[in-house]
């Protein structure tokens, strides 16, 4: 296990905590986050570090996927989705470095989002669990957190997770 | 690549602020301990190199062809959360 947390050589001078996200915690809608949305990754992403600035953006005929554009370089996409509506039971537990990255004091400002990974079929389209968005909807911060120990799945296959509720939803 | 040899309790400094410590020799598994600012953040590599692949796995070129490549997922999604 990695430790990083432990008495950290430099202290500063507000110390953020650690925080738990949930879904009866976090901040969710159909677009958690207005649907045009300049988000900042001071550090970009793993794979895209020279990358901060994205835009986030939805449309109606995608809902509940929502699509992630680097703003200045044209040909970076991605496809992302609430956590929380691929999988209710989910939770992230970010460490005081991240919520203090972020400049995060409540859960509520959270959001929390996944890449998706298309498949060539809806059934092989996948959403990396272990390495979510979290954004700061306040500063628009955000940072991808990998939830390094967790057991959470990089593909987390969605199709598969539909399954079951589908036939849930139709009630009498 | 500099080799440093470390015993138990002894550890490393690089920079002026990361300390890494060994904490536990036990067979071949080596426990570390790492003090380092908030601002570094520290992972295994094969965790951080699997976050990367799978993020290059992800990106697209223009989000304009992103609609059509997910095809019926979004309604399939949309029945659900209604």
């Amino acid at each position: 296990m990695v430790q990083c947390e432990c008495e950290c050589a430099v202290e500063s001078p507000v110390r953020a905590s650690a925080m738990e996200i949930r879904r009866d915690n976090a901040l969710r809608s159909v677009y958690p986050i207005e649907p045009e949305t300049l988000v900042e990754f001071a550090r970009g992403i793993p794979g895209f570090e020279q990358i901060a600035q994205y835009r986030i953006h939805g449309l109606d005929a995608v809902r509940p996927f929502m699509f992630m554009e680097a703003v200045r370089s044209e040909n970076v996409s991605f496809v992302c989705i609430d956590a929380f509506v691929v999988t209710r039971d989910y939770s992230v537990r970010l460490p005081a470095a991240v919520t203090e990255r972020l400049g995060l004091d409540s859960e509520d400002d959270a959001v929390v989002l996944c890449l998706v990974t298309i498949g060539d079929t809806v059934q092989s389209t996948t959403a990396n669990l272990m390495c979510p968005l979290v954004i700061n909807r306040r500063n628009r911060r955000g940072e991808q957190v990998i939830l390094d120990g967790s057991d959470l799945p990089v593909r987390y296959a969605i199709w598969q997770a539909l399954q079951p509720t589908v036939g849930a939803t139709v009630r009498p | 690549m500099l080799i440093l040899a470390r015993k138990q309790d002894e550890s490393i400094i690089i920079g002026d602020d990361i300390q890494v410590k060994v904490i536990r020799v036990q067979g071949n598994q080596v426990h570390l301990g790492i003090s380092a600012p908030r601002s570094v953040t520290v992972h295994r590599q094969e965790i951080y190199e699997q976050a990367k692949s799978e993020n290059l796995k992800a990106a697209h070129g223009k989000s304009t062809e992103l609609k059509d490549r997910l095809g019926a997922l979004p309604s399939l999604m949309q029945a659900r959360t209604k």
